[in-house]
């Protein structure tokens, strides 16, 4: 009896003391499930959440591209917007400050035209103004010669046209009467752009300086050394324009001058480019109009290769068709351009009224 | 003799019953603590899962935060673009007035 009741005291001590344990442990291990239940929950959550966002991510990239897309337009546009702004801001600029309607002063080629040829000349000259470069002149009724007469002509008289080419390069006719022709620009409306910036810069301050002496004799004087003292004979392909002598100061007698009747008609100054030979060459000098009469001029006689840069000499200044009938002879077109008769300068000692320095010119064109 | 050699099994007997017992008892809390081990290593997984999916979730988050902001960057961006082109397109619209004026004057000016 004694031994039954050791062994139930044993065995009861045993579960008293096992089974606390046990429920401890228990306890612990749901405590432990029901961390792991709230941690899967959190994660299904956090899940979801993410997928969510993935969801609004993948419309914040098609947004994001979209918009980019819209970006690379739109600067495509102002690109495309800016370009057509210069272009405009030029044929403004070939409008307004050199383009101005020439009068009849200033158009002494104009001048030598038939009505019709009048017209045309008009016509081209509006034409290439615009940048344009065909065009339909079948109602003139004009031959080729017609034709390349009046054109040629509106570039002696315009010498600011710098950038048309000289020739027509293409034309269409019937019968023996033009119906369109085709010029050519001398460069794209970029360079065009540029250059008629570089070439306005370039001039505006010789212009300045001759707009500041008192009279159209000393401008005139001014404009020719200038021209005499910074330009140099060259041959080469681009030396046939005013923009060559002016603002490469590199040219051939053409080039000079041009480069002379752009300076006298922004001077208010009635000058015009002459053709016909000299030294049994051709040769292009300039005509220029002082108190009602016309004198030769030769800006390129007078910067002889032999003279240093910055000199000059006034040996074809200003003089009549007869003073000048020793050396230089006009050519058919050229002898119906306004005669030279006035020997009033003929044999004035032109070094007196020397007013600027070579060096002085030198640094303007600089 | 006998007596004594019987009670003497008999304690023994009850000695084997408890060692039996508390043996058994052992058995059942090494068990138990094993499972509670599992338990504690699901738990450490599961919790370094749940820190990992924050993180990504962090860093998803700060992309989506970044990409918003681009967005609205860019639309930024694309409305001054569009402001300048508006302004652009005036001028431009401007300038192609001007210039039909200046060419039609022109055309009336030399033809006359």
């Amino acid at each position: 009896m004694k031994k039954l009741i050791v062994l139930l005291a044993g065995l009861l001590a045993l579960v008293l003391v096992g089974l606390p344990v046990m429920q401890h442990v228990e306890t612990q291990g749901q405590q432990i499930l029901a961390q792991i239940d709230a941690v899967n929950a959190e994660m299904a959550q956090i899940q979801d959440g993410r997928l969510q966002q993935l969801a609004s991510t993948g419309a914040l990239d098609e947004q994001l591209s979209a918009a980019a897309a819209k970006t690379e337009d739109l600067q495509a546009q102002l690109e495309q917007t800016q370009a057509e702004l210069a272009r405009y801001e030029t044929l403004l600029y070939m409008h307004t400050a050199d383009g101005a309607p020439l009068g009849e002063d200033f158009t002494q080629y104009r001048n030598l035209l038939s009505a019709q040829g009048k017209e045309l000349y008009d016509f081209l000259r509006v034409t290439v103004l615009q940048n344009r470069f065909e065009a339909d002149v079948a109602r003139f009724g004009m031959t080729l010669d017609e034709v390349a007469e009046a054109f040629f002509g509106l570039l002696c008289d315009d010498p600011s046209l710098f950038w048309v080419d000289g020739h027509v390069v293409g034309y269409s006719y019937a019968g023996g009467k033009i119906e369109t022709v085709e010029l050519r620009a001398s460069a794209g409306l970029d360079t065009i752009s540029r250059e008629i910036v570089t070439f306005n810069g370039a001039a505006s301050g010789v212009l300045a300086r001759a707009q500041a002496l008192g009279s159209d004799l000393e401008k005139v004087q001014f404009i020719h050394d200038y021209l005499a003292a910074t330009v140099s004979y060259v041959y080469g392909d681009d030396v046939y324009t005013a923009y060559s002598a002016i603002v490469n100061r590199q040219a051939v007698c053409e080039g000079y001058a041009k480069a002379f009747s752009y300076f006298m008609n922004r001077l208010g100054i009635p000058s015009t480019y002459c053709t016909g030979t000299a030294g049994g060459e051709n040769h292009g000098w300039s005509l220029v109009r002082l108190d009602g009469q016309f004198y030769n001029l030769d800006v390129t006689w007078d910067d002889p290769l032999g003279l240093r840069e910055g000199d000059w000499r006034y040996d074809y200044f200003l003089r009549s068709d007869a003073e000048m009938a020793a050396t230089h002879t006009r050519d058919e077109t050229s002898q119906k351009l306004p005669a030279c008769t006035s020997t009033r300068y003929d044999d004035t000692d032109w070094d007196v009224l020397h007013g600027a320095s070579g060096a002085d010119l030198l640094r303007l064109a600089a | 003799m006998k007596g004594k050699k019987t009670k003497g099994y008999r304690w023994l007997f009850v000695v084997l019953v408890l060692l039996v017992a508390m043996a058994g008892g052992l058995t059942l809390l090494g068990r138990a603590n094993q499972q509670l081990q599992a338990h504690q290593a699901r738990l450490d997984t599961a919790r370094q899962q749940l820190a990992e999916l924050k993180q990504e979730n962090a860093q998803d988050a700060g992309e989506a935060q970044a990409a918003q902001r681009k967005l609205e960057e860019t639309e930024r961006q694309n409305d001054a673009l569009q402001s300048e082109l508006d302004a652009l397109r005036r001028q431009v619209a401007d300038y192609a007035d001007r210039y039909g004026a200046l060419t039609d004057q022109s055309i009336s000016t030399e033809a006359g």
